[in-house]
């Protein structure tokens, strides 16, 4: 488990980070969404022991990261900005990453090499934008670490691509119960592969929730009656929203799915129709609820 | 805590091993070319053995040592320049200190390997070189020096890599590092010493460059060319550099664990580091100003070095950050210099009030000793020193009279000083060492006047070792005379067992050497008449690994045994390449030799005339067949006054008073073209000249020569010098013989009556 308490960054008179609080608990996927500059690098940084929180802590399961050798070896970070070493091949860099994580296997990176169609002895110089992402995915994925950290790796793939590195990392969390943290801008990115969503903005948490209960916990509700009628009719279900045109109207609703449309279905309505939500509406609504509007934060 | 990993270690050797070759492969070739091409070309001299400084075994040494850890510290190191590579290394699963200590080993590997390479090649090219001659225990001590040399800018460039966030101003830093503090230290010695007069600053300990191990070797050609042998052989001097180095390892291990990944692509952490890096690369010039306006320079040297401080001030903050409002912002930062500039001053003047105020009495002084007795000439040029100012050198002497006429000597000086007294420039100082009673030891620039000195040097020759030590000489020394050995043993040999028997003032005049290293003089009237007819003997040695030099007088009257077996071992290595010279010349255009030029000169005179005659000889090979191309350097040959018509009012007594009445001409195609004066004066006087004449004038010549016979008193002498070379080698060799007096005569009437 990945704990982070009361973390800060600040970079001069800059605050990336404010009072972090998060916890990712293992055998998860953690997705971390936010705009340019919310802080999700630096968060990916002070977990990786890149950066020193500046107050607060840092753990992996129990121990500090800053400068631990022991706690550092659990995990692979492949970052925004890839390195490789200057006029070098995959293999050699297969051979670098071999050197400092031991546990690399040379037989998984051998079928990933090949699943993903690159030629291991060109020169990575040679390689585009999204094939060197996926030279450092299957490099880091031959690791075989207890921990993987991508940050924004998605967004250079293309949509096959993007799955088969999904494919490989679901597998990995089946087989061997591994934590992966991804960041990206996207929340369509991150809505099918991730359990645990974190919404960050200007170096705080807005919102934090995990997938399948942000899906289910909120839903659409039309209706419509013979008579008129208003809000204070549904007395006693949560709505975020409500909305009524005529004799129809429409809410959104936290709560328990069956025993609101018990308590609609006991006020005689002519029509009821649940719809379901997708993420980013979901999202829409509980920023809303929040104070925020959406667009300031993920756009 | 981990402090080094093998694994980690290995991937650095890996990653840098093409660089590591490159620099071996350029190392090598600057450490070896010079022992190359001494090879070849001791070869084909073939002149007598040749001793190396200490520093002269590796060429470039500093250099080489200080490259390869530049160079692989960037490599290794230069991911803190990328915010990409930073963050890679910065997540690696090993402790900072591991990631520091394993690629810093990576990087001393590789330069040892380096050092290595490059002093083991000219080691062993000069060790086979048996004109060149080294003590194998400086292969060490160059090990020792370079490794030395590497760890200290490995250290420098480890603290700038640390701080900085870009390469090249890391590399800038790093020198600075290397370079600054001493050089600080160097500029605030000066000024204390400019305002005694009192202290040299090349024996200040500690302070004095020469502790700076890179920045002696580097800069200390320009001011102290002895400070660099001094400073490979002193145990004092190398641990010094070596304990800096270590300093600087350290900090820059510290620094490195407290980096900020996200300094990379930066100029410099924080806006604190920056300000200091831009007050500190300034204050050099800032000290000047200051030192300039108590040595009360003009007011213009404090106004320029006012003015360049300001400008690296700033322009330092504009290259680094590229805005120009820092400017502005910056401005209150030179007041702290200001402040740093008072402080400064009080204390340099403090420093020179205490170099000033020691002033002991006679009777406080313990003991003395000369201090570096160097020859101006060998101090300024780096040239080996004397033997005996060597081993006169920190010699303790304590007698109350000389430590009273040194006391009352300090005093004079000091307050001359202290006053202001132009006379102070009159006097030649001498170093001395003052040793007190209570412990202190200060060097001193003593200046004494001349019956002082007299009086000084008459106490210190009554004092044992002292005296023993001006009139030692080297039992293990090498005569560099002769390419034989042993002809240069026995020459030693029997030049002790006869200087032994010798009183006192009868060595001085062995000692005393009245011509330069390279002269060999032999003549009834030498500038010293008393000594009569005398030979000089160069010797080479090392004496605990500081190479010496010394010029011996040998009197025929004092050491005739010597003077005799000199001047056979002279004849019999000169005679042979003579007669092989007039073989070669006989055999000339027949194809029977490889031989390119051949030449003769006579230097001699009888009753009748004065001659000095060169005839050179060129043969080569052309297209339609052999030419003989004839050369001749200015002759003179003349009448006595009174028999010379020709002669101008002058009279003929010295070489350019004497017109160039006869000279052999040659047929060569050399003109005149104005471009050189100096060889240009030859060409005046050329004529054509055939094969014919060049025969019948070298038959003369030969004939002058009493080859047979070694020079005998009583009879008219000629002394001559010859030369043959061809492509592979070089001959050349002196002589003096007797001559046929009457076909000398014929030979100078001919050149002054027919070839003028």
């Amino acid at each position: 488990m990945i704990k982070v308490t009361n973390a800060s960054k600040h970079f001069g008179s800059f605050t990336a980070l404010n009072n972090m609080n998060a916890e990712i608990a293992e055998g998860s996927i953690y997705g971390l969404i936010g705009s340019n500059g919310a802080g999700k690098s630096t968060f990916l940084r002070l977990i990786t022991g890149i950066y020193q929180a500046e107050g607060g802590s840092v753990e992996i399961d129990g121990e500090p990261l800053w400068n631990n050798p022991k706690a550092k070896k659990k995990f692979l970070y492949v970052p925004d900005e890839l390195f490789f070493l200057p006029g070098s091949n995959m293999n050699r860099m297969a051979k670098m990453y071999k050197t400092y994580y031991p546990d690399f296997d040379d037989e998984r990176y051998k079928i990933l090499t090949e699943r993903f169609g690159l030629d291991p002895k060109a020169g990575i110089s040679t390689f585009s934008k999204g094939m060197k992402r996926q030279a450092a995915t299957i490099l880091a994925l031959s690791c075989k670490p207890q921990y993987l950290f991508f940050d924004e790796t998605f967004d250079g793939l293309d949509p096959v691509m993007r799955k088969l590195v999904k494919d490989e990392i679901m597998e990995d969390v089946k087989e061997r119960k591994i934590t992966v943290v991804i960041t990206s801008h996207s929340l369509r990115e991150l809505e099918d592969v991730c359990d645990q969503l974190t919404l960050l903005h200007k170096g705080g948490v807005i919102f934090e929730s995990d997938v399948m209960n942000l899906k289910t916990a909120l839903f659409k509700v039309q209706v419509a009656f013979g008579e008129d009628f208003g809000q204070e009719k549904f007395e006693g279900i949560e709505m975020l929203s409500f909305k009524k045109q005529g004799r129809v109207a429409s809410f959104i609703v936290r709560g328990e799915r069956e025993s609101v449309i018990e308590k609609i279905n006991a006020m005689n309505p002519l029509l009821v129709d649940v719809l379901h939500l997708s993420l980013e509406e979901v999202f829409v609504y509980e920023m809303e609820a929040l104070g925020y509007a959406f667009k300031d934060v993920l756009m | 805590m981990k402090w080094f990993s093998l694994r980690l270690y290995k991937e650095a050797l890996k990653q840098s091993r093409a660089v590591a070759i490159g620099l071996t492969v350029v190392s090598v070739l600057i450490s070896s070319i010079v022992p190359a091409i001494y090879l070849v070309q001791d070869r084909k001299l073939n002149e007598s053995v040749s001793f190396l400084g200490v520093n002269s075994l590796t060429t470039g040494l500093a250099y080489i040592a200080i490259l390869f850890p530049v160079v692989l510290i960037v490599r290794l190191f230069g991911f803190l320049f990328k915010r990409s590579s930073s963050d890679f290394y910065h997540a690696l699963p090993y402790t900072r200190q591991s990631i520091y200590f394993s690629n810093f080993l990576a990087v001393l590997t590789w330069s040892i390997a380096g050092l290595v390479v490059s002093i083991g090649l000219p080691s062993i090219l000069y060790g086979i070189n048996s004109h060149r001659y080294f003590k194998p225990f400086f292969i060490l001590n160059n090990f020792a020096v370079g490794a030395v040399v590497t760890l200290f800018a490995a250290g420098a460039m480890l603290v700038a890599v640390s701080v900085m966030g870009r390469m090249m101003l890391s590399i800038e830093l790093a020198a600075f590092i290397v370079c600054l503090p001493r050089a600080i230290l160097l500029v605030s010695a000066a000024i204390v010493s400019d305002l005694t007069g009192v202290i040299n600053i090349n024996h200040i300990p500690v302070l004095s460059p020469r502790y700076n191990l890179p920045f002696i070797l580097i800069f200390g050609g320009v001011f102290d060319p002895m400070g660099v042998p001094y400073a490979y052989t002193s145990a004092a001097c190398i641990l010094t550099s070596l304990a800096i180095a270590v300093i600087y390892i350290a900090l820059g291990c510290f620094l490195f664990c407290i980096r900020r990944s996200e300094t990379a692509e930066t100029a410099a952490p924080d806006r604190r580091v920056q300000a200091v890096i831009r007050t500190v690369y300034s204050l050099i010039f800032f000290f000047l100003a200051v030192g300039m306006a108590m040595i009360e320079e003009d007011g213009f040297s404090v106004a320029v070095f006012i003015v360049l401080g300001l400008a690296v001030y700033f322009l330092y903050e504009l290259i680094t950050t590229r805005k120009l409002k820092n400017m502005l912002k910056i401005i209150p930062g030179l007041g702290i210099i200001a402040i740093i500039c008072v402080v400064y001053f009080f204390t340099v003047r403090f420093a020179a009030d205490s170099v000033l105020g020691f002033t002991p009495d006679g009777e406080d002084i313990e003991s003395v000793e000369m201090v570096s007795l160097e020859d101006d000439w060998s101090y300024y040029y780096g040239e080996p020193m004397d033997y005996n100012n060597m081993m006169c050198n920190n010699i303790r002497v304590s007698d109350s009279e000389i430590n009273k006429l040194v006391a009352d000597a300090l005093m004079k000086t000091t307050e001359k000083v202290k006053q202001g007294d132009s006379s102070f420039y009159e006097y030649t100082p001498y170093e001395v060492r003052i040793n007190t009673k209570d412990g202190k030891s200060k060097i001193r620039q003593i200046q004494f006047e001349d019956s002082e000195y007299a009086k000084f040097d008459e106490l210190l020759m009554k004092q044992k070792e002292y005296h023993d030590a001006t009139y030692a000489v080297p039992e293990d020394a090498i005569v560099i005379e002769f390419t034989v050995k042993e002809y240069n043993e026995n020459i030693w040999k029997q030049f002790l067992s006869e200087y032994k028997a010798l009183s006192d003032s009868e060595k001085d005049a062995v000692l005393s050497s009245p011509y330069s290293y390279y002269d060999t003089y032999y003549s009834d009237d030498g500038p010293d008449a008393d000594v009569g007819k005398f030979i000089s003997i160069n010797i080479s040695g090392y004496y605990k690994s500081q190479l010496y030099q010394k010029v011996y007088t040998v009197p025929a009257r004092l050491m005739p045994k010597t003077f005799d077996l000199y001047n056979e071992y002279h004849y019999k290595m000169n005679i042979d390449k003579l007669n092989r010279a007039i073989d070669i010349f006989k055999s000339l255009g027949a194809g029977e030799n490889d031989v390119e030029s051949v030449g003769i000169s006579i230097d001699g005179s009888t009753d009748e005339y004065q001659l000095m005659c060169d005839l050179d000889f060129y043969e080569y090979m052309f297209e339609d067949g052999l030419q003989y191309r004839l050369y001749s350097s200015c002759g003179n040959a003349y009448q006595t006054p009174e028999e010379d018509e020709n002669m101008t009012g002058e009279t003929a007594t010295d070489g350019d008073a004497a017109p160039n009445i006869g000279g052999i001409a040659s047929d060569s195609v050399a003109e005149p073209d104005g471009e050189d004066e100096y060889y240009d004066a030859y060409y005046e006087n050329d004529r054509a000249l055939n094969k014919e004449d060049a025969d019948k004038l070298f038959d003369m010549m030969i004939g002058v020569l009493e080859t047979d016979h070694k020079a005998e008193s009583g009879k008219p002498t000629a002394e001559i010098n010859f030369s043959y070379y061809n492509n592979d080698y070089y001959n050349h060799g002196s002589l003096v013989l007797n001559i046929d007096e009457e076909a000398f005569n014929e030979l100078a009437a001919l050149l002054a009556k027919e070839y003028r």
